[in-house]
């Protein structure tokens, strides 16, 4: 079939886009969004050459990913900068099934005979792939789409000049360094942008252009042959420039030099079972970890074993397992405002949703994509497929996964902390880790606090908690208000073989968890 | 399939038309181009049955353009005259906005190389889709027969790269490097085996000894034992082994060392390590071929990081080596732990599990990550095969468990070493490690995944 952008561009109906941008933060743009240096009738013939090849040469289905994406960044330590630079790649990947079996092609190339070979190639693959498939893949009916949709920036992190943002770094240092004990500071800015235009042969075409930022500063502090650093909690966001500069890192930096230095003479944890209260800027890479990943319908069914694992939430406790206790309700959202991997259709171009992974302390929802959700019965995807650029294939991919705050409170952090008589309060992250089925996790912070009475007494060091998933999420006993409640993330989830990484958000308010194991890392022998 | 030497002219031509276009945009400046081709295929199986495969070729060029101290680079994947120029452009554009970098070195200008020996395998370069596609079967029909869950990953990468700048500097290296990874799993969900192995060379992969190890694996490992956390005596297969090292390289920088945030501060010569344990990164031995020379041009000769226990070198680089008057070492990516003497002399893991009153062997570890650097301290998990040793022997699969250790204390309690090391599956650089005994190893929590 032939595609053509831009009339269905012309052809789509505002009413119809207005409902998809208000749902997703987004916006409507009326013409080309940063696709590259590659002319639109370029575009146009790749896309329905490689459609019209791979269904001459026998796929079911097919779609092509035209995708640009670029990075930007910039790194200072101390008062200079030490290192400037950009990356782009640009390509087309053409994804087919042949008799139940996919392939996947991609050239860097893009025009109609590139696309055409690409095209040809992905069949190849498919065939040679056949003989080792025993159950056809089936894909979920998804409703004819067409439209465009761009992250809602005011500054275009791309267009403002490199001195500027450099400029912005090398401001940090002269905020931290007359802090006694601190003798180093790294300080960072990255930029993505991703612009991607999707085409399938059952007609849909989307085009999407996603920008990413994250400014990031680590203060070290060195006394008598130890150290500690701390670094910022301003997570990545989709956003422009002007998440940068409304943020309050310069604000903050200089807090962050004492954090260090106080961490530097703090007192080594004294390890035990302590109700423990994350912020926000902890608890979102926990329930990245211990709910994001585990809801992975493809993870739950195997498909992931050689490599992240599989999952403790198999298929038979949809329903029926209990997560965490009645307070706790975790839900998935590609529409999230600012959400890291908010957009308006996923890669197989499903409209992106909101639904409940855990209700009310109970496992109710996966995660799918088109070809997974007839494994568990469902009749439609829930539009969770991704692509890192234009060589990799489209799976499933997490996406923006957060936790509920008690909407019938005004519960403030310090609320918590009043109301916790012996206790360890941590923020920001520090070490991760998690096994392949999801159950046994160690998390440590940027900071620790111990909370006796009700208040915050000392700062403390060498903290981690460890604990199981259905265990640490059973034990929750309080959540923050909706005030509370904060959104961070990563550019940099990893996933699949070959693997690919993924931007993604994770909201939440403050939370208490009762008797979890405290422990002591300190290896270096002396408290 | 293009042949290679038509590739390395295409790579050569296109980073002379980057230099040619800097030179005419950028009077002055230094210029350094990297030209790397890769052709990338790959197949992927879970749950006995192919799930995605494909292939790509791409170039990949980058610039880096220095005016004095002010210095940026960019990259691109298109290699037409108008890319090119619109990368070298941007480069230049931002390398002249750049605040001035005092580390900033001059480029280096022509080197001598040593020989590198052959990385390049025409094999497993002329692997087609059947023939990827049949690792997989192979697999799956092994996994059929044996009634197990199999999945698994196999990568064929070929790799063709060129170096040029504006001081005459010229370098290029071209190498293959396959991986494949195979899972095996019990139906019942209580046992998992794992075998993996990277090579330049198709002859050394034996991609049906790698499932039936896998699956081996998994059914000695069903239903397993539950025994307390605490230290124990491990045997680590070579996989366990070369995921802890990686941390330990990571700290082997004099630069870090000398401001005080590394564990080898002030540790310069020390004998930290059993007296048997070396650690060497030599690119020119045929056993552990690679390029002779790292991203900026240095050329990589034979180096000692560790002898006989003993600390010789930490990674020096161009600007650290300059201000405190060492010789840099260059970045070196390929990595050999070895042994001398008798205590590493152990013909297999068999032979390390009879030497072993009572003990813990090791198959592979999981989500590995510092959790103090100060000590090189690293957690992560035991995965895919954890058995009990006792009186010489393999007595039962064990539970799995979080652990708490540093690859020091590992290398100071070794006791026993493979004489053969083989390289690891790995994300970045290259490993060439034994099985080793050692002792006191934290396991500090146990874990229910299997």
């Amino acid at each position: 079939m032939t595609v053509n952008r831009r009339t269905f561009l012309g052809g789509v109906t505002s009413s119809a886009i207005a409902s998809l941008t208000t749902a997703c933060g987004g916006e409507r743009v009326a013409a080309k969004v940063a696709q590259g240096p590659i002319p639109d009738r370029v575009v146009d013939d790749a896309v329905s050459r490689a459609l019209a090849s791979a269904k001459r040469a026998g796929a079911s289905y097919a779609d092509v990913r035209i995708v640009r994406r670029r990075t930007e960044s910039i790194y200072t330590r101390e008062d200079h900068v030490i290192s400037v630079g950009a990356e782009e790649t640009y390509g087309i990947g053409v994804r087919v099934i042949v008799d139940g079996a996919w392939g996947f092609a991609a050239s860097a190339r893009v025009d109609g005979a590139a696309a055409q070979s690409a095209a040809e190639n992905a069949v190849a693959i498919a065939r040679a792939a056949r003989p080792a498939l025993k159950r056809p893949v089936v894909l979920a009916p998804a409703p004819v789409v067409k439209g465009s949709w761009r992250t809602p920036i005011q500054v275009d992190p791309f267009n403002v000049p490199l001195a500027d943002k450099a400029q912005y770094l090398l401001d940090l240092w002269p905020l931290v360094k007359d802090v006694r004990l601190v003798k180093y500071a790294t300080a960072g800015f990255e930029a993505l942008g991703e612009w991607k235009l999707f085409a399938s042969s059952e007609g849909s075409v989307v085009e999407q252009s996603i920008t990413r930022v994250w400014p990031s500063l680590t203060v070290t502090a060195v006394m008598e042959g130890q150290f500690e650093s701390r670094a910022a909690e301003l997570p990545p966001m989709q956003a422009g420039w002007e998440y940068v500069t409304q943020s309050n890192l310069k604000a903050s930096a200089r807090s962050l030099a004492e954090d260090a230095v106080e961490k530097l003479r703090a007192p080594s944890v004294t390890a035990g079972k302590k109700d423990l209260i994350l912020t926000p800027s902890n608890l979102w890479l926990t329930i990245h970890e211990s709910v994001g990943h585990p809801t992975e319908l493809d993870r739950a069914l195997g498909l992931e074993a050689n490599f992240a694992g599989t999952s403790f939430v198999t298929t038979d406790k949809l329903g029926k397992l209990k997560y965490g206790s009645d307070i706790v309700t975790l839900y998935a959202d590609k529409t999230t405002p600012g959400g890291l991997a908010t957009c308006a259709w996923d890669d197989d171009g499903v409209a992106t949703q909101r639904w409940d992974l855990v209700k009310d302390g109970r496992f109710v929802a996966y995660q799918t994509t088109r070809d997974q959700a007839a494994w568990i019965g469902e009749k439609s995807s829930r539009g969770t497929s991704y692509a890192q650029d234009h060589k990799t294939v489209a799976f499933q991919r997490m996406p923006n996964v957060s936790l509920a705050a008690d909407t019938r409170s005004e519960r403030t952090l310090a609320d918590i902390v009043a109301a916790t008589d012996d206790g360890v309060l941590i923020s920001g992250n520090g070490s991760w880790s998690i096994d392949h089925q999801r159950f046994n996790f160690q998390f440590s912070g940027q900071t620790y606090h111990e909370v006796k009475g009700g208040k915050i007494t000392r700062a403390l060091r060498d903290v981690a908690y460890q604990a199981n998933t259905p265990q640490f999420w059973s034990s929750c006993d309080m959540l923050g208000g909706p005030k509370s409640w904060e959104m961070h993330g990563t550019l940099w989830d990893g996933k699949g073989e070959p693997q690919q990484v993924n931007a993604v958000s994770h909201g939440c308010p403050p939370a208490r968890f009762r008797g979890i194991d405290i422990l002591n890392v300190n290896a270096r022998g002396n408290a | 399939m293009t042949s290679p030497i038509t590739t390395t002219q295409m790579l050569g031509e296109v980073a002379a038309s980057v230099l040619r276009i800097a030179g005419t945009i950028a009077k002055g400046a230094e210029i350094r181009t990297d030209v790397d081709r890769t052709r990338a295929a790959n197949v992927r199986f879970a749950k006995n049955e192919m799930t995605t495969s494909g292939e790509y070729d791409e170039v990949s060029v980058s610039v880096s353009v220095a005016f004095g101290r002010r210095q940026a680079w960019t990259s691109t994947n298109q290699t037409d005259a108008a890319s090119l120029k619109a990368m070298v452009e941007r480069a230049v554009a931002m390398a002249r906005l750049a605040p001035e970098d005092p580390e900033t070195m001059p480029l280096l200008g022509p080197q001598t190389y040593a020989a590198a020996p052959p990385a390049h395998d025409a094999k497993l370069d002329g692997m087609v889709p059947t023939d990827r596609a049949a690792v997989a079967t192979r697999a799956i029909a092994a996994g059929d027969r044996e009634k197990v869950q199999i999945a698994g990953f196999f990568y064929r990468n070929a790799y063709e790269r060129v170096l040029r700048a504006s001081t005459g500097l010229l370098a290029g290296h071209r190498e293959t490097e396959a991986q494949y990874t195979v899972t095996a799993r019990t139906p019942d969900g209580t046992g998992s085996g794992w075998a993996g192995r990277e090579t330049h060379r198709a002859t050394d992969l034996d991609d049906a000894l790698l499932a039936r190890t896998a699956i081996d694996k998994a059914v000695r490992s069903a239903k397993p034992q539950v025994i307390p956390a605490g230290k124990y005596t491990v045997i680590l297969e070579p996989q366990a082994v070369a995921e802890m090292m990686a941390f330990l390289v990571g700290q082997m920088d004099l630069r870090s060392a000398d401001e005080g945030r590394s564990y080898f501060t002030g540790k310069a010569g020390e004998k930290l390590f059993a007296d048997f344990v070396s650690l060497e990164s030599d690119p020119a031995n045929p056993e552990t071929p690679s390029a002779t020379y790292d991203g900026e041009g240095v050329p990589l000769q034979r180096q000692r990081w560790i002898a006989k226990g003993q600390v010789k070198d930490l990674h020096v680089s161009r600007y650290w080596g300059a201000k405190q008057g060492v010789t840099p070492t260059g970045r070196h990516h390929v990595y050999r732990l070895s042994g001398e003497g008798p205590r590493a002399q152990a013909a297999s893991v068999d032979e390390l599990v009879r030497g072993t009153k009572r003990g813990l062997l090791v198959t592979r570890f999981w989500y590995n990550r510092m959790l103090e650097p100060q000590s090189v301290m690293i957690t992560g998990l035991t995965r895919d095969g954890l058995y009990l040793i006792e009186d010489g022997k393999i007595t039962a699969p064990v539970t799995n468990f979080r652990y708490n250790e540093s690859p020091v204390t590992v290398l100071k309690n070794v006791d026993a070493m493979t004489r053969a090391t083989e390289r690891t599956p790995s994300f970045s650089g290259s490993w060439y490690v034994p099985a080793l005994r050692t002792h006191e190893f934290t396991m500090a929590s146990p874990s229910a995944a299997v």
